[in-house]
């Protein structure tokens, strides 16, 4: 933070140090935004929710910035502005243009009974934009003439914005010594018929939580670990069954929420990735040998001090005074290059579990289900995000290519294993 | 609740098809959407919206028409006598109509933009001949030049669209295009210079180009090689 307009509200904004990647890479075909969403059981009423918006931006002015260049870094400048809802539209998480948001970082999108909240990954993380998006549901049904408690992640709209809120948690979680990086040999990435830059497929699959529980117990992993496992299986075997069998390791990308190991209140990025992967030409892989491999993987490499380490090695490149000192346009390209040597080429996909939702009781009645999207990411046809609630998993498959042969093969993995799935696809009903 | 035949995943009550593999419900139990309106009332988000093109269009427009009104201007004051701004003035012309062009189409730009650049190059080089008074060689190396380049140019660019060919095709065919684009030069030169066509340095040229070209269409066919190669460079 570098001048406020008062005590309560910071008029400019750092980007943290996870957040500066993404202005430096951004374009229509990685626009790096993501979409969080509720479905209420009554259909939303639009006046209501730009009031709630407009209190909870209020409550939460980091969401309620633009993007500026500086001569050595971007920033975000609060803007007094309003964000205005939007309709939804066919092809979420696209590009947010100059034009489609108003220069924000946010787009809050209702249909129906559906309220959605896409955000550009600098501002914000998935913990961060749920806590978001529940603040604003619990708004918006308080002003609809249900009151909600501020509990559960919800945070009171009466009270004044914290600084805490819009810190940069990176620095005070790296203390250890940077990681030493093992050299890694490029991913397979699944191919397909492009959809083009503007359109996004989307196709989700509601798990009842107790069978797939049951299932991850057999194998004595979490149910993070149990799905990564199964994508990861699903896409080795895709890469197998391609006419020319290619034999590239298998990498997917699980983001942890660091806030698990750090308390903290940080709306902004807090998080970091641990990579699991199995490499074909080790031989073909069964899945309770890949399911143990992934546990022990995510377990070794989530623990607090490899976190803190990988995340000291991020920042390493950001406090380097020589990279400091170059200005911004140059740094941009070196980050856009950096990111096409060292990024989506080391990793197949990614999966992102945000966990439960937890709610208040008096909101549940009024919310009939949480949902999570990723956006297009260049190099990685295919992500997926999943999350918890009312015992029911919710996982989201986005595509930019058309074929749905690894969606199909996912869902088919999990009905095989005796866990039934309900598939639905974008626009839900 | 419907179930999928062919995935055996269950689907929503309104679903008419399997999301996953388009396999149609044939007796879902329930026929009644659960929203009133259906999701298909969504719109796609447009995402060339931030382009502004008028302001484009006049920025050129100012950027091209100062000079040439300047040297107009210029070669009014200091010498009549000598049209020199009429060069200035041809040039900006045509490099306005190549540019101003282009925001007129909103798909396939590039195939609907060549023929308007092939016209206005045949203008502008006829304009010249014009200025310069030296006669003669718009019809016999101008125009053969320039109708070849827009053919092969159009050809390639149509196969490129229409997906007749691709990934490593592509080049070959770029390669094929340029050995031709060299016969017609070497062929529409010599013919201005000793009214008959030879061809000399282009049978270099063109067989250098099918080298490079049968190289692609070998390495197409060799699919795993493709796939490497675009793995190493993240195509």
């Amino acid at each position: 933070m570098v001048t406020t307009v008062n005590d309560h509200l910071p008029k400019i904004y750092r980007l943290d140090n996870a957040a500066n990647l993404y202005p430096a890479i951004r374009n229509k075909k990685r626009p790096g935004v993501f979409r969080v969403s509720a479905s209420l059981t009554k259909p939303v009423d639009p006046n209501t929710l730009q009031i709630a918006l407009d209190n909870t931006l209020n409550r939460i002015p980091g969401f309620s910035v633009k993007l500026r260049s500086g001569l050595f870094w971007h920033y975000f400048v609060h803007s007094s502005e309003k964000v205005l809802i939007q309709k939804d539209v066919l092809n979420p998480c696209m590009h947010m243009t100059m034009r489609s948001t108003g220069g924000f970082l946010i787009r809050v999108r209702y249909h129906q009974e559906h309220i959605a909240l896409e955000a550009f990954h600098a501002i914000t993380d998935g913990a961060g934009a749920m806590i978001f998006l529940k603040t604003l549901l619990a708004q918006y049904l308080t002003l609809s003439g249900f009151p909600i408690p501020s509990t559960h992640g919800i945070l009171d709209c009466s009270d004044l914005p914290k600084e805490e809120e819009f810190t940069d948690q990176f620095h005070l979680f790296a203390q250890n010594s940077p990681i030493r990086k093992v050299p890694r040999s490029r991913a397979y990435h699944v191919k397909g018929t492009s959809l083009g830059h503007d359109d996004i497929k989307i196709i989700t699959g509601t798990i009842p939580i107790n069978p797939l529980k049951q299932t991850a117990k057999l194998f004595n992993v979490t149910i993070t670990e149990f799905l990564t496992a199964a994508f990861m299986k699903v896409l080795c075997d895709h890469q197998q069954s391609q006419i020319f069998k290619l034999r590239l390791p298998i990498e997917v990308q699980v983001p942890v929420n660091l806030r698990n190991l750090h308390k903290t209140k940080t709306l902004r990025n807090f998080s970091a990735f641990v990579t699991p992967s199995i490499d074909p030409a080790h031989g073909k892989y069964e899945f309770s040998e890949i399911v143990q491999l992934v546990h022990h993987f995510i377990r070794y490499e989530s623990t607090k001090k490899h976190l803190q380490s990988q995340v000291a090695s991020n920042l390493r490149y950001a406090d380097n005074t020589i990279i400091r000192m170059l200005p911004l346009g140059l740094k941009n390209n070196l980050i856009f290059l950096g990111y096409k040597l060292m990024g989506p080429a080391f990793f197949t996909s990614i999966f992102s579990n945000l966990g439960i939702v937890k709610i208040p009781a008096e909101m549940e009645e009024h919310v009939r289900s949480f949902n999570i999207i990723l956006g297009p990411t260049q190099g990685t046809s295919i992500s997926s995000a999943a999350l918890g609630y009312k015992g029911n998993v919710r996982i989201s498959f986005s595509r930019v290519i058309n074929e749905t042969e690894v969606e199909k093969r996912f869902f088919r993995f999990l009905i095989e294993h005796g866990i039934p799935v309900l598939v639905e696809s974008y626009p839900e009903d | 609740m419907p179930y999928c035949v062919n995935c055996g995943v269950q689907l929503n009550d309104a679903a008419k098809e399997c999301p996953l593999c388009q396999t149609e419900v044939l007796l879902p139990r329930s026929a009644q959407p659960l929203s009133t309106n259906p999701p298909t009332n969504l719109k796609k988000e447009m995402l060339d919206q931030d382009f502004d093109r008028g302001l484009w269009i006049k920025l050129i427009t100012i950027t091209l028409l100062t000079p040439a009104i300047i040297s107009i201007l210029l070669n009014w004051i200091i010498k009549p006598n000598i049209e020199w701004s009429l060069f200035v003035s041809a040039g900006m012309i045509f490099v306005w109509i190549w540019s101003i062009s282009v925001f007129f189409f909103k798909k396939n730009r590039f195939i609907k933009w060549l023929p308007i650049a092939w016209v206005s190059l045949l203008g502008f080089l006829f304009v010249l001949e014009n200025i310069t008074r030296s006669f003669g060689w718009f019809f016999t190396i101008g125009v053969p030049i320039t109708t070849s380049l827009f053919i092969i140019v159009s050809i390639q660019a149509l196969l490129i669209k229409k997906r007749w060919i691709r990934e490593l095709q592509i080049p070959a065919s770029i390669f094929f295009g340029i050995g031709l684009f060299c016969f017609s030069i070497n062929g529409a030169i010599s013919f201005y210079k000793y009214q008959v066509v030879r061809l000399n340095w282009s049978l270099i040229v063109m067989i250098t180009c099918v080298a490079f070209a049968l190289i692609g269409l070998v390495l197409q066919r060799r699919p795993w090689i493709v796939e490497k190669i675009k793995h190493w460079f993240m195509i």
